[in-house]
């Protein structure tokens, strides 16, 4: 319970302000989903359905997961423009595995997910390379190692049993809902879990809202950053497989201009760019929200451009939406 | 002229400090208390600078152990090393007569050394509870399982302890500043430990508040807990340590003196270094008023201020921190938007909206506290740090006349005695004092100057580059300008101001006379005049 | 009166580190690849790489005074899809203008909401990198759209005076005036100051809100050139024209030794950066390595000369703080 009497010598900024100003942050994914919904559904009959609906599920998976990464890396005030690379890299990686191995291969998504991960981290940690360049640079390495090794940019078909069970999977349901959303929505869970309840998740709020206060209080920045960038590279190798699922090959030009949708999940979830504040629900709705439209706007026949035309507009209102609310909860604080 | 770049100080300095500097030994306690953390002729360098050259201190269990200073002589620099936070270039540190050195600061929390430090390290986005913990969140891996009614229960004994009434869910963000200043002693209160180091606790609190600190200070004492405080007041001091050691220019000049036996003069003496004489400045005559602040109010509820700084005045604004007394000057100087009120120079009205390009227009210059958050321009030479204010001055249609630039600014260089006297060095390779030097050049160069405000002009300055710096305040009030002075430095308000005016509580409080003395002017500031 | 010689104003910009590595990949190349040092090759090198460095100048201003410009390679496209519709009724000349007026217009937009609504420019110029991808897809329909066979059409991308292309007589031209812009005007110097400390800049009576705009308004004019000889080239219009653009100009910018921080960079920075790129591009084709070997060689270089440059960590002057 919030009490709205504050504690003497507060100069009147009252905690509910405060937290309908964060909340609010949060809740717009979920707004905008339900508002897309509701409109496409009015337009057009056949996509309120439950049809629909699953078809819808069982495609946001891959950016859900992606922009929950991105999240943990915005979250300490950087970002992680390799992911879409690093995806293509994965589907090549685990492809090639499961052929010569077979089902056991698909661990290598995640890992090289990993890897490619704490090399950023690292690059941006101790090297004290900008996030922009750092990933940048790695965006270009993995693209290139994935085209090499596929054979100079051909798709590789993932042949075999192993073909069979990842199709099986992208079928498959559990409890009526698409399998791969079960799966993202255990990813989500995850990350909540990491973020609320572990002591780790609580140093990442610290490194991301005061980096220099973090370290005075004995936070190892260091390794925490390379944990969370570890983690979003993870988040890559994982939604790969949600994609070979989906293809059945390992391509190597996979999840181009993924990158900037995860950046504009995260980003219309209410993830500040300035550290220190995330929220995995409302990443999930933005990721959610931006599916809807694009399904409902390739169910209009309108272009499929104009679903980025949605996503860059949301983007530049997520902004401002909150500088508005934090003029109108903020009041100064005495500085003496 | 020996280059900034030399670590070593130039033989003359270092003979008259060692002249200066009188190490008072009292009698010895009756009941000798086991040292626990001993730092032995510490030195820090940071670049150019020397933050401490040979510092001393001394703790024991059981005793509180107050640490002063002025700004500057590198109190913040050794706390930061006790904690754990930087490592010293030289010297030792000793706990339990164990030599140790700190990893960072988990390694010093760990051994038992807590911090509460003075510049606010809680976290906005987290709440009251987690806060509270947050030391073992930082360091101790594990599940941040703190909501349990144990942990909550303990959550709320710490804050009880303290007289800190705020739910434990609330995000910090939302506190006000004596509370977060409140959090942040609890937090480091509520943990076990062998050393605990305030840093200027005291600063944003009450009266009730501080007596209740006391208190819990004093029953930590009793379980052999070794305090260090650090702290500017020396009313505080009196009430609350046993033993005394000064810091003047990185160097400990006053050593473990008991408090009983020695006298709040010996104290500011071995602080400022020399017996001041109050009056000994020449100040120039006073004309009309030229910078006027009338009713001002920072934010909605606050009080009105108003100010008149006149003609060749030198106006001082003394108040501690968090009394208002920096927002003051940022005011006068067009830095700081106001919801209401009226700012005028020379009778011609500035928008008080804390425009300061129509205040630099209108020929208002403004030293601001903090050279480092927004005074300097980080990695690029003195000449264009110091050209920033007239660059539309030194040009025509836009295109910068160099020429001119260098004439003008290297003028206003060499007389302020840069040193070294080069222009194009970077900013960086400058001491603390030629930094601040270069920042009141760029606003002595403003071409048709009327006021100037200052704010803690010559924090983290080095006694020469003070002087200079006070040379040309008093330059300026000659020229002409009207000069508003915000200080701690009670040394520098009472032999620069024509008048002082004390802030309390965000309002002016009172008006205090030429030629008072410091001490006069800490009762002010303390509300005991 | 001291008076201080005018060569320290050179003394203080020593030459960026990437110098060498660009002299080496030169001589490299001269002695080791056939046809590297061909009239031929360099003119070809050149005129491509005009067109990066031209749009590098933009991302440098933007840089250089605190902010970061990731739309410029949808403001190209879009450049491109409304020249090519211009044309079909307009001859060339104003075609081309309404492309330039296009970008023109992409940087205003982006100028307001960063300077005035202050908002962040990273979200700013990614939400329009988007949107404006978008637009010009919806434009033109998802496909490109060929333009009218006009005469001279080519003229600007593949022209040449007295030999040298024309795009790089514009880049050159361009980067004159970058250099003049950042180092002898206000506007110049009032952007290194708002990157190096946007707080110090406003005490000192800078205008921050005009002078940010303004940034990205001239970035906006050196895109725009870059946009025209690219629509010239292509003849099209093309909502994918060159969507690595950002990054490209981005790592130009950081192999030449400009931060991403701020505050900081020249002319000569970009145009080096701009150079090792390209001289790296025509080597690896040159040696017959698959294509993609470049993108994997380009992303270590990049991060390799970014931590060669030793950019100093922002925290070197908080040791004068802690006193």
């Amino acid at each position: 319970m919030v009490s709205l009497a504050v504690a003497r010598n507060s100069r009147g900024k009252s905690a509910l302000g405060w937290l309908l100003r964060e909340q609010m942050r949060y809740t717009i994914g979920v707004f905008a989903c339900i508002l897309v919904a509701a409109i496409f559904s009015a337009l057009f009959p056949h996509f309120g359905t439950l049809d629909n609906a699953a078809n819808i599920l069982s495609l946001f998976g891959p950016l859900a997961i992606l922009s929950v990464g991105q999240m943990m890396v915005v979250l300490i005030r950087g970002f992680d423009l390799s992911v879409g690379s690093v995806l293509a890299l994965a589907t090549v990686v685990a492809a090639q595995a499961m052929n010569a191995v077979g089902l056991l291969g698909l661990v290598a998504a995640p890992l090289i997910g990993l890897a490619f991960g704490v090399l950023n981290g690292s690059l941006v940690s101790y090297f004290r390379v900008q996030p922009v360049i750092a990933t940048l640079g790695t965006l270009l390495l993995a693209r290139g190692i994935a085209l090499l090794a596929a054979d100079n940019g051909q798709a590789i078909m993932i042949s075999g049993d192993s073909q069979m069970v990842l199709l099986d999977l992208q079928v498959a349901t559990l409890g009526g809902l698409p399998l791969s959303a079960v799966f993202a929505a255990a990813v989500f869970a995850l990350v909540a879990f990491i973020l609320y309840a572990t002591r780790f998740g609580r140093r990442l709020l610290m490194v991301g809202g005061d980096p220099s206060s973090a370290a005075l209080v004995g936070v190892r920045v260091r390794t925490v950053t390379v944990a969370a960038y570890g983690l979003c590279g993870s988040c890559a190798g994982l939604t790969a497989i949600l994609i070979m699922m989906r293809t059945g090959l390992g391509l190597p030009t996979e999840g181009m201009g993924m990158e900037i949708q995860s950046l504009a999940g995260a980003v219309i979830g209410g993830t500040q760019l300035s550290g220190g504040y995330a929220n995995p629900l409302g990443v999930f709705f933005a990721a959610l929200f931006i599916q809807t439209t694009q399904s409902g706007l390739s169910f209009s026949g309108i272009s499929p451009y104009a679903a980025e035309m949605v996503m860059g507009g949301s983007i530049l209102l997520a902004g401002l939406l909150d500088q508005v609310s934090q003029r109108i909860f903020h009041m100064r604080q005495p500085v003496g | 002229m020996e280059s900034a770049r030399d670590t070593a100080l130039p033989l003359a300095n270092v003979d008259s400090l060692a002249a200066a500097s009188a190490i008072v030994h009292d009698a010895v306690d009756t009941t000798p208390s086991e040292p626990v953390l001993e730092v032995r002729s510490v030195v820090k360098n940071y670049g150019s600078t020397r933050a401490l050259q040979g510092a001393d201190l001394v703790l024991r269990a059981g005793r509180i152990h107050a640490l002063m200073g002025e700004n500057g002589a590198g109190k913040s620099t050794l706390v930061k090393i006790l904690v754990g936070a930087t490592a010293p270039s030289a010297g030792t540190i000793t706990l339990h007569g164990r030599t140790v050195k700190f990893a960072g600061v988990a390694d010093a929390i760990a051994a038992g050394i807590v911090p509460i430090y003075q510049q606010s390290t809680l976290f906005s986005n987290l709440t009251v509870l987690e806060n509270l913990f947050g030391f073992e969140i930082a360091t101790r891996p594990g599940f941040a399982n703190f909501n349990n009614a144990k942990r909550r229960l303990l959550a709320q004994c710490m804050l009880d302890r303290i007289g800190l009434a705020v739910e434990l869910d609330r995000p910090v963000a939302s506190l006000s500043l004596g509370e977060k200043q409140l959090l942040e002693i609890a937090r480091g209160l509520g943990r076990e430990c062998k050393v605990l180091v305030l840093d200027e606790p005291t600063a944003a609190l009450s009266q009730a508040d501080t007596s209740r600190l006391f208190s819990t200070l004093r029953r930590l004492a009793e379980h052999s807990v070794a305090i260090l405080y650090i702290s500017h007041k020396t009313d505080e001091i009196q009430k609350i340590a046993d033993e005394i050691t000064v810091l003047r220019d990185g160097v400990s000049v006053l050593a473990a003196a008991p408090l009983k036996s020695t006298s709040i003069q010996s104290i500011v003496n071995a602080m400022v270094g020399h017996a001041f004489n109050v009056g000994e400045k020449n100040l120039p005559a006073v004309a009309a008023p030229v910078l006027t602040l009338d009713r001002a109010t920072r934010a909605v509820g606050d009080p009105e201020v108003s100010l008149v700084v006149r003609r060749s005045e030198i106006l001082g604004i003394a108040g501690l921190a968090g009394s208002g007394a920096e927002d003051i000057g940022a005011i006068l100087a067009g830095a700081l938007p106001c919801v209401s009120g009226t700012l005028h120079i020379d009778g011609q009205p500035l928008n008080c909206l804390g425009d300061r390009a129509a205040a630099v227009s209108a020929g208002i210059g403004y030293v601001p506290p903090d050279r480092i958050a927004n005074g300097l321009f980080p990695r690029h030479i003195a000449l264009l740090n110091a050209s920033a204010s007239i660059l539309a001055h030194l040009s025509r249609f836009g295109w910068i006349n160099r020429r001119k630039e260098i004439a003008r600014l290297s003028q206003v260089l060499a007389n302020v005695r840069l040193t070294p006297n080069e222009p194009w060095r970077l900013i960086e390779e400058f001491s603390g004092g030629n930094q601040q030097k270069i920042l009141l050049a760029r606003n002595l160069a403003l071409v048709g100057i009327k006021a100037l405000v200052l704010v803690e002009p010559t924090r983290g300055v080095d006694v020469g580059a003070r002087d200079v710096i006070h040379e040309q305040i008093m330059a300026a009030a000659r020229n002409g300008s009207a000069i508003a002075l915000v200080s701690t430095d009670l040394e520098e308000l009472t032999s620069l101001s024509h008048r002082i005016v004390i802030v309390r509580g965000r309002r002016i409080a009172t008006e205090l006379p030429h030629l008072s003395t410091p001490s006069v002017v800490a009762k002010a500031m303390l509300g005991e005049i | 009166m001291t008076h201080v010689s005018a060569p320290s104003w050179k003394a203080r910009q020593p030459l960026p580190r990437s110098t060498w590595v660009l002299a080496i990949i030169l001589v490299v190349g001269w002695i080791f690849l056939p046809g590297f040092s061909s009239i031929d090759n360099a003119t070809n090198v050149l005129r491509v790489a005009a067109i990066l460095a031209l749009a590098t100048y933009g991302q440098t201003i933007v840089l250089i005074s605190g902010g970061i410009e990731f739309s410029i390679g949808s403001s190209v496209a879009l450049c491109s899809v409304t020249s090519v519709l211009a044309l079909q009724y307009w001859p060339i000349g104003p075609a081309f203008l309404v492309g330039f007026v296009t970008i023109l217009a992409v940087g205003i937009i982006n100028g307001l909401l960063i300077s005035y609504l202050r908002l962040s420019a990273f979200l700013v110029t990614l939400g329009m990198l988007l949107l404006v991808h978008g637009l010009a897809a919806i434009v033109v329909g998802g496909l490109p759209v060929e333009a009218p066979d006009r005469e001279g059409i080519h003229a600007l991308s593949g022209g040449a005076v007295l030999g040298i292309p024309v795009p790089v007589l514009l880049a050159a031209a361009g980067a004159i005036l970058l250099h003049l812009l950042l180092e002898r005007t206000i506007l110049g110097r009032s952007w290194f100051l708002i990157g190096s400390s946007a707080p110090a800049a406003e005490m000192t009576g800078i205008k921050v809100g005009r002078i940010v705009f303004l940034a990205y308004f001239v970035a906006a004019c050196f895109v725009g050139l870059a946009g025209l000889i690219l629509t010239s080239r292509v003849a099209a219009g093309e909502p994918n024209l060159y969507p690595t653009l950002p990054f490209e100009s981005m790592a130009a910018c950081a192999i030449g030794g400009i931060p991403l921080s701020g505050g900081r960079g020249s002319a000569l920075n970009a145009v080096i950066g701009v150079l090792v790129i390209a001289v790296l591009n025509n080597a690896i084709v040159l040696l017959n390595y698959p294509a993609y070997t470049q993108l994997a060689l380009l992303g270590v270089i990049m991060i390799g000369a970014v931590m060669a440059q030793g950019f100093p960590a922002l925290k070197s002057l908080s040791w004068s703080r802690s006193r």
